[in-house]
């Protein structure tokens, strides 16, 4: 009994810190990654169709990719947080279902409801986990990306290419990093 | 009393005089344009010069130049910069156009062309100036592409790029939804 108390003390743990705020190193790292990327898509609209130079505007295209990753990765853990209890509280029964469904009659009469009621908690924390990862990645790029487009080929669109990239990235990265923080109310 | 009278009279025939002389004179008004809304570099460039006969009389020798556009800024594509005809008539016009490249980008000041011809018989040559257009910007090709290109391969490949960002994420997030919200329908 005594190694699997200190197991389920040890996932509580991991509960707690999974109901948090706080990133393990894993969404981190996948957070940062897809950060970048959608941070360097903007490069191609600005190498392409606003003719900037690759080379020439290298110093600018590190900044402001690594400027706009940040508050995009802001963003997405904001968004997850908040993502994440709306949809854990969703999946509740979806979750209790599959658990039943996979524990053989004997196993779950061995558990107590208790242990049950964890192991779904658990289960369910996984699941909202990913789930909240994947659609604030999703809300958050697609927000940035179309405040980035406006702002660069509507609103902006006649100013020379080097003040549209500065104003665009700036304005479309913090703007979706604002709005990740209001909704925390 | 008399005196004023003959002054009178002899002003007013001087003056019948002058309308008589300008009747059978012609007068040329030249205009140039440029016929393209957008400039750029390496691309046609149409000027037209458009000549109107307003007076009375027949010009004849009439000679358009236009010595503005320099061989350093602009290479002949079709049409003469110095044309000639023989008679215009009065209350006509006529029209002529040259097509230009333009080999260099940047603002360009586009001047007047000039016309001389014989107003009217037996007498010198005048000389006339066209409307000048003034300074036009001239686009580069890159600056041409920025504004005006449609890029259409560029915003195709730009929503390649965007699958891993947007519809990976939404993707994997709608599976998973499904998966758990089905389940819990069943039961």
């Amino acid at each position: 009994m005594a190694p699997k108390s200190s197991n389920f003390s040890k996932e509580e743990e991991l509960l707690l810190q999974d109901f948090g705020r706080d990133l393990s190193r894993k969404s981190s790292v996948i957070f940062y990654v897809h950060a970048l990327f959608v941070s360097a898509i903007p490069l191609w609209l600005f190498n392409r169709i606003h003719q900037m130079e690759m080379l020439d505007n290298a110093i600018l295209f590190v900044i402001g990719t690594i400027f706009s990753a940040y508050f995009v990765a802001l963003a997405y853990k904001n968004n997850k947080f908040e993502l994440k209890h709306k949809i854990a509280q969703k999946r509740s029964d979806g979750v209790a279902a599959e658990l039943n469904a996979k524990m053989s009659e004997s196993e779950s009469k061995k558990i107590s409801k208790k242990e049950k009621d964890e192991r779904i908690l658990w289960r369910k924390n996984e699941i909202a986990e990913a789930e909240s990862m994947q659609l604030a990645v999703f809300y958050t790029n697609s927000l940035f990306l179309i405040l980035l487009i406006l702002s660069s080929f509507f609103f902006f669109k006649s100013y020379s290419p080097m003040p549209n990239y500065i104003i665009s990235m700036v304005g479309a990265s913090s703007i979706t990093g604002l709005l990740s923080t209001s909704s925390q109310k | 009393r008399s005196i004023m009278k003959y002054c009178v009279l002899v002003l007013f025939l001087s003056c019948f005089c002058v309308v008589a002389s300008e009747e059978s004179s012609a007068k040329l008004i030249l205009t140039k344009n440029i016929l393209n809304s957008i400039i750029t570099q390496g691309n046609d460039l149409a000027i037209e010069y458009n000549m109107y006969n307003i007076g009375d009389g027949v010009a004849t020798d009439v000679e358009l130049a236009d010595s503005t556009l320099h061989d350093t800024d602009f290479e002949l594509i079709s049409g003469k910069m110095s044309v000639k005809w023989d008679r215009i008539q009065p209350g006509t016009n006529v029209t002529h156009v040259v097509v230009v490249r333009p080999l260099k980008s940047g603002a360009q000041n586009f001047t007047s062309a000039v016309v001389q011809y014989v107003a009217s018989e037996d007498s010198e040559p005048k000389f006339g100036f066209s409307s000048e257009i003034g300074e036009v910007e001239i686009l580069s090709l890159k600056e041409y592409n920025r504004l005006y290109a449609p890029h259409v391969v560029e915003w195709g490949m730009f929503g390649i790029w965007t699958i891993p960002s947007l519809l990976l994420p939404y993707m994997l997030y709608y599976n998973s939804k499904t998966k758990y919200t089905v389940k819990a329908k069943k039961n």
